[in-house]
Protein backbone atom coordinates (compact mmCIF):
# COMPACT_ATOMS: atom_id res chain seq x y z
CA UNK A 1 0.00 0.00 0.00
CA UNK A 2 1.56 3.03 -0.58
CA UNK A 3 2.03 6.35 1.52
CA UNK A 4 -0.95 8.05 0.59
CA UNK A 5 -3.42 5.70 0.70
CA UNK A 6 -2.30 4.89 4.23
CA UNK A 7 -2.61 8.50 5.54
CA UNK A 8 -6.10 8.72 3.62
CA UNK A 9 -7.44 5.19 5.51
CA UNK A 10 -5.72 6.79 8.51
CA UNK A 11 -7.77 10.09 8.19
CA UNK A 12 -10.90 7.93 7.48
CA UNK A 13 -10.58 5.99 11.07
CA UNK A 14 -9.96 9.36 12.71
CA UNK A 15 -12.89 10.93 11.34
CA UNK A 16 -15.27 8.23 11.90
CA UNK A 17 -13.96 7.85 15.62
CA UNK A 18 -14.44 11.40 15.92
CA UNK A 19 -18.28 11.30 14.43
CA UNK A 20 -18.76 8.39 16.61
CA UNK A 21 -17.45 10.54 19.86
CA UNK A 22 -19.98 13.11 18.78
CA UNK A 23 -22.83 10.16 18.77
CA UNK A 24 -21.50 9.33 22.51
CA UNK A 25 -22.18 12.75 23.68
CA UNK A 26 -25.53 13.12 22.17
CA UNK A 27 -26.60 9.84 23.78
CA UNK A 28 -24.49 11.39 27.28
CA UNK A 29 -27.37 14.39 26.79
CA UNK A 30 -30.06 11.99 26.45
CA UNK A 31 -28.64 10.13 29.77
CA UNK A 32 -28.69 13.57 31.65
CA UNK A 33 -32.22 14.16 31.02
CA UNK A 34 -32.80 10.64 32.12
CA UNK A 35 -30.90 11.39 35.57
CA UNK A 36 -32.61 15.18 35.96
CA UNK A 37 -35.54 13.00 35.85
CA UNK A 38 -34.57 10.58 38.88
CA UNK A 39 -32.71 13.63 41.23
CA UNK A 40 -35.79 14.98 40.65
CA UNK A 41 -38.65 12.41 41.74
CA UNK A 42 -36.06 10.09 43.68
CA UNK A 43 -38.26 11.26 46.88
CA UNK A 44 -41.62 10.11 46.04
CA UNK A 45 -42.20 7.03 47.03
CA UNK A 46 -45.71 7.37 47.17
CA UNK A 47 -46.06 5.49 50.28
CA UNK A 48 -43.81 2.93 48.62
CA UNK A 49 -40.50 1.84 49.57
CA UNK A 50 -37.35 3.68 49.05
CA UNK A 51 -34.28 3.35 47.84
CA UNK A 52 -32.95 2.14 50.78
CA UNK A 53 -35.22 -0.39 51.58
CA UNK A 54 -35.19 -2.06 48.11
CA UNK A 55 -31.19 -1.62 47.09
CA UNK A 56 -28.96 -4.42 47.74
CA UNK A 57 -25.69 -3.06 47.84
CA UNK A 58 -22.80 -5.48 47.61
CA UNK A 59 -24.90 -6.86 44.78
CA UNK A 60 -24.31 -3.63 43.06
CA UNK A 61 -20.66 -3.32 43.64
CA UNK A 62 -20.39 -6.92 42.01
CA UNK A 63 -21.85 -5.99 39.39
CA UNK A 64 -19.85 -2.80 39.11
CA UNK A 65 -16.77 -4.87 39.07
CA UNK A 66 -17.89 -7.00 36.72
CA UNK A 67 -18.36 -4.32 33.91
CA UNK A 68 -15.29 -2.45 35.12
CA UNK A 69 -13.41 -5.85 34.53
CA UNK A 70 -14.86 -5.98 31.65
CA UNK A 71 -14.13 -2.87 30.35
CA UNK A 72 -10.41 -3.53 31.07
CA UNK A 73 -10.87 -6.70 29.25
CA UNK A 74 -12.33 -4.50 26.23
CA UNK A 75 -9.40 -2.17 26.30
CA UNK A 76 -6.71 -5.24 26.41
CA UNK A 77 -8.70 -6.35 23.12
CA UNK A 78 -7.67 -3.05 22.03
CA UNK A 79 -3.98 -3.46 22.53
CA UNK A 80 -3.84 -7.14 20.91
CA UNK A 81 -5.81 -5.36 17.50
CA UNK A 82 -2.85 -2.17 17.66
CA UNK A 83 -0.50 -5.53 17.75
CA UNK A 84 -2.11 -6.94 14.88
CA UNK A 85 -2.93 -10.09 16.92
CA UNK A 86 -6.16 -11.12 15.61
CA UNK A 87 -6.60 -14.07 17.46
CA UNK A 88 -5.77 -12.77 21.11
CA UNK A 89 -8.18 -9.89 20.39
CA UNK A 90 -11.06 -12.02 19.57
CA UNK A 91 -10.08 -14.01 23.05
CA UNK A 92 -10.13 -10.78 25.23
CA UNK A 93 -13.58 -9.78 22.91
CA UNK A 94 -15.35 -12.98 24.29
CA UNK A 95 -14.02 -12.36 27.68
CA UNK A 96 -15.98 -9.48 27.64
CA UNK A 97 -18.86 -10.43 25.96
CA UNK A 98 -19.64 -13.20 28.93
CA UNK A 99 -18.53 -10.62 31.56
CA UNK A 100 -20.87 -7.72 29.65
CA UNK A 101 -23.89 -10.70 29.69
CA UNK A 102 -23.01 -11.71 33.29
CA UNK A 103 -23.84 -8.00 33.99
CA UNK A 104 -26.69 -7.91 32.10
CA UNK A 105 -28.14 -10.93 33.56
CA UNK A 106 -27.48 -9.62 37.23
CA UNK A 107 -29.80 -6.50 36.41
CA UNK A 108 -32.27 -8.79 35.01
CA UNK A 109 -32.31 -10.35 37.92
CA UNK A 110 -32.47 -7.52 39.97
CA UNK A 111 -35.55 -5.82 37.83
CA UNK A 112 -37.53 -9.54 38.40
CA UNK A 113 -36.99 -9.47 42.41
CA UNK A 114 -38.19 -5.63 42.82
CA UNK A 115 -41.19 -6.82 40.00
CA UNK A 116 -42.25 -9.72 41.61
CA UNK A 117 -42.59 -7.94 45.17
CA UNK A 118 -45.07 -5.87 43.82
CA UNK A 119 -42.27 -2.92 43.52
CA UNK A 120 -42.44 -2.18 39.58
CA UNK A 121 -42.30 1.01 37.81
CA UNK A 122 -46.08 1.46 37.91
CA UNK A 123 -45.84 1.49 42.15
CA UNK A 124 -44.55 5.19 42.38
CA UNK A 125 -42.72 8.12 40.65
CA UNK A 126 -39.29 6.98 42.44
CA UNK A 127 -39.15 3.53 40.86
CA UNK A 128 -40.81 4.92 37.74
CA UNK A 129 -37.52 6.90 37.04
CA UNK A 130 -35.37 4.33 38.60
CA UNK A 131 -36.29 1.26 35.88
CA UNK A 132 -36.34 4.03 33.33
CA UNK A 133 -32.74 5.42 33.69
CA UNK A 134 -31.32 1.83 35.08
CA UNK A 135 -33.26 0.17 31.94
CA UNK A 136 -32.02 2.55 29.43
CA UNK A 137 -28.55 1.72 30.49
CA UNK A 138 -29.29 -1.94 30.59
CA UNK A 139 -30.84 -1.63 26.92
CA UNK A 140 -27.17 -0.07 25.72
CA UNK A 141 -25.51 -3.11 27.18
CA UNK A 142 -27.92 -5.31 25.08
CA UNK A 143 -27.06 -3.15 22.42
CA UNK A 144 -23.33 -3.57 23.19
CA UNK A 145 -23.09 -7.08 23.48
CA UNK A 146 -25.15 -7.59 19.88
CA UNK A 147 -22.74 -5.63 18.20
CA UNK A 148 -19.95 -7.51 20.09
CA UNK A 149 -20.86 -10.59 18.42
CA UNK A 150 -21.54 -9.45 15.00
CA UNK A 151 -18.29 -6.99 15.01
CA UNK A 152 -16.40 -10.59 16.16
CA UNK A 153 -18.27 -12.64 13.30
CA UNK A 154 -16.97 -10.24 10.95
CA UNK A 155 -13.39 -9.79 12.23
CA UNK A 156 -13.07 -13.32 12.30
CA UNK A 157 -13.93 -13.81 8.45
CA UNK A 158 -13.01 -10.84 6.81
CA UNK A 159 -9.56 -10.78 9.17
CA UNK A 160 -7.78 -7.62 10.79
CA UNK A 161 -8.27 -5.04 7.81
CA UNK A 162 -8.51 -1.22 8.46
CA UNK A 163 -11.63 -1.15 7.98
CA UNK A 164 -12.62 -4.11 10.59
CA UNK A 165 -10.16 -3.19 13.23
CA UNK A 166 -11.29 0.72 12.71
CA UNK A 167 -14.91 -0.80 13.86
CA UNK A 168 -13.89 -2.84 16.63
CA UNK A 169 -12.12 0.27 18.10
CA UNK A 170 -15.30 2.58 18.03
CA UNK A 171 -16.81 -0.96 19.60
CA UNK A 172 -14.20 -0.29 22.37
CA UNK A 173 -15.02 3.35 22.97
CA UNK A 174 -18.71 2.51 22.94
CA UNK A 175 -18.15 0.03 26.24
CA UNK A 176 -15.86 2.19 27.94
CA UNK A 177 -18.36 4.91 27.68
CA UNK A 178 -21.12 2.60 29.03
CA UNK A 179 -18.44 1.45 31.81
CA UNK A 180 -18.67 5.20 32.66
CA UNK A 181 -22.33 6.38 32.69
CA UNK A 182 -22.59 3.16 35.35
CA UNK A 183 -20.29 4.97 37.62
CA UNK A 184 -22.57 7.35 37.41
CA UNK A 185 -25.64 5.28 37.98
CA UNK A 186 -23.98 3.15 40.93
CA UNK A 187 -22.72 6.47 42.50
CA UNK A 188 -26.27 9.01 42.22
CA UNK A 189 -28.70 6.36 42.52
CA UNK A 190 -27.25 3.38 44.73
CA UNK A 191 -24.54 4.80 47.17
CA UNK A 192 -26.67 8.46 47.72
CA UNK A 193 -29.79 6.04 47.37
CA UNK A 194 -29.37 3.91 49.80
CA UNK A 195 -28.24 7.07 52.52
CA UNK B 1 -1.34 4.77 21.30
CA UNK B 2 -2.49 2.35 23.83
CA UNK B 3 -1.01 -0.04 26.28
CA UNK B 4 -1.57 -2.88 28.38
CA UNK B 5 0.09 -0.82 31.54
CA UNK B 6 -2.13 2.42 30.81
CA UNK B 7 -5.20 0.21 30.78
CA UNK B 8 -3.77 -1.65 34.03
CA UNK B 9 -3.30 1.42 35.84
CA UNK B 10 -6.89 2.86 34.74
CA UNK B 11 -8.08 -0.13 35.99
CA UNK B 12 -6.73 -0.52 39.49
CA UNK B 13 -7.05 2.98 40.47
CA UNK B 14 -11.26 2.71 39.76
CA UNK B 15 -11.40 -0.34 41.67
CA UNK B 16 -9.72 1.39 44.08
CA UNK B 17 -12.15 4.61 43.71
CA UNK B 18 -14.91 2.25 43.62
CA UNK B 19 -13.99 1.06 47.00
CA UNK B 20 -13.14 4.67 48.49
CA UNK B 21 -16.61 5.45 47.68
CA UNK B 22 -18.67 2.22 48.83
CA UNK B 23 -16.85 1.81 52.37
CA UNK B 24 -18.36 4.68 54.26
CA UNK B 25 -21.52 4.27 52.96
CA UNK B 26 -21.19 0.99 54.26
CA UNK B 27 -19.70 2.21 57.13
CA UNK B 28 -22.70 5.15 57.68
CA UNK B 29 -25.40 2.18 57.21
CA UNK B 30 -23.71 -0.14 59.98
CA UNK B 31 -23.39 2.67 62.55
CA UNK B 32 -27.04 3.16 62.22
CA UNK B 33 -26.38 5.99 60.41
CA UNK B 34 -24.68 7.81 63.49
CA UNK B 35 -21.01 7.76 62.02
CA UNK B 36 -20.31 10.50 59.36
CA UNK B 37 -23.41 12.72 58.32
CA UNK B 38 -25.40 12.46 54.91
CA UNK B 39 -23.88 15.76 53.27
CA UNK B 40 -20.62 14.59 53.67
CA UNK B 41 -21.15 11.10 52.76
CA UNK B 42 -22.91 12.71 49.51
CA UNK B 43 -20.32 15.51 48.42
CA UNK B 44 -17.49 12.88 49.00
CA UNK B 45 -19.25 10.44 46.75
CA UNK B 46 -19.91 12.43 44.02
CA UNK B 47 -16.66 14.04 44.14
CA UNK B 48 -14.93 10.37 43.74
CA UNK B 49 -17.04 10.04 40.56
CA UNK B 50 -15.68 12.87 39.02
CA UNK B 51 -11.97 11.68 40.00
CA UNK B 52 -13.18 8.21 38.36
CA UNK B 53 -14.58 9.58 35.07
CA UNK B 54 -10.81 11.72 34.61
CA UNK B 55 -9.50 8.63 35.51
CA UNK B 56 -11.45 6.42 32.67
CA UNK B 57 -11.38 9.14 30.46
CA UNK B 58 -7.65 9.37 30.41
CA UNK B 59 -6.45 5.99 30.74
CA UNK B 60 -9.65 4.11 28.87
CA UNK B 61 -10.78 6.57 26.22
CA UNK B 62 -7.23 7.95 25.70
CA UNK B 63 -8.01 11.79 25.63
CA UNK B 64 -4.87 12.78 26.70
CA UNK B 65 -3.68 12.04 23.16
CA UNK B 66 -2.70 14.95 21.12
CA UNK B 67 -4.72 14.25 18.70
CA UNK B 68 -7.88 14.48 20.55
CA UNK B 69 -8.41 17.92 21.25
CA UNK B 70 -11.75 18.12 19.15
CA UNK B 71 -13.03 15.16 21.13
CA UNK B 72 -12.31 17.08 24.72
CA UNK B 73 -13.73 20.74 23.61
CA UNK B 74 -17.10 18.69 22.03
CA UNK B 75 -17.21 16.54 26.30
CA UNK B 76 -16.55 19.54 27.55
CA UNK B 77 -19.52 21.51 25.55
CA UNK B 78 -21.35 18.43 26.30
CA UNK B 79 -20.81 18.85 30.38
CA UNK B 80 -22.03 22.32 30.22
CA UNK B 81 -25.42 20.83 28.81
CA UNK B 82 -25.45 18.01 31.22
CA UNK B 83 -25.31 20.46 34.38
CA UNK B 84 -27.53 22.98 33.28
CA UNK B 85 -29.81 20.02 32.62
CA UNK B 86 -29.60 18.08 35.56
CA UNK B 87 -28.74 20.67 37.99
CA UNK B 88 -31.55 23.24 36.65
CA UNK B 89 -33.95 20.53 36.99
CA UNK B 90 -33.51 19.93 40.44
CA UNK B 91 -32.96 23.64 41.31
CA UNK B 92 -36.61 24.62 39.78
CA UNK B 93 -38.32 21.41 41.34
CA UNK B 94 -36.90 21.93 45.23
CA UNK B 95 -37.71 25.64 45.17
CA UNK B 96 -41.03 24.95 43.53
CA UNK B 97 -41.48 22.38 46.18
CA UNK B 98 -40.46 24.64 49.16
CA UNK B 99 -42.18 27.58 48.35
CA UNK B 100 -45.43 25.97 47.89
CA UNK B 101 -47.36 24.34 51.29
CA UNK B 102 -48.40 20.86 51.42
CA UNK B 103 -52.22 22.89 51.44
CA UNK B 104 -51.83 24.68 48.28
CA UNK B 105 -50.38 21.78 46.25
CA UNK B 106 -53.55 19.97 47.26
CA UNK B 107 -55.74 22.92 46.34
CA UNK B 108 -54.23 22.85 43.19
CA UNK B 109 -54.31 19.50 41.92
CA UNK B 110 -58.00 19.75 43.07
CA UNK B 111 -58.65 22.63 40.93
CA UNK B 112 -56.82 20.84 37.93
CA UNK B 113 -58.92 17.59 38.27
CA UNK B 114 -56.17 14.71 39.71
CA UNK B 115 -58.06 13.99 42.53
Amino acid sequence: MSETTLEHHHEKTENARFGFWVYLMTDLIMFSALFAAYAVLRNNTFGGPGGGDIFNLPFVLTETFILLTSSFTCGLATVSINQKKLKQALWWLGATFLLGASFLIMELTEFHRLIADGNGPQRSAFLSSYFTLVGAHGLHIAVGLLWMIIAGIVAYKRGLTEKTASQLTRLALFWHFLDLVWIFIFTIVYLIGVL
Amino acid sequence: MPTFKSYLIGYIASILLILLAYLPVQIHLASGHRLLSHGFIMGAVILLAIVQMIVQLIFFLHLGNKNSRWNIVFLISTIGIVLIVVAGSVWIMTSLNNSMSSQQIDNYMQDQGSF
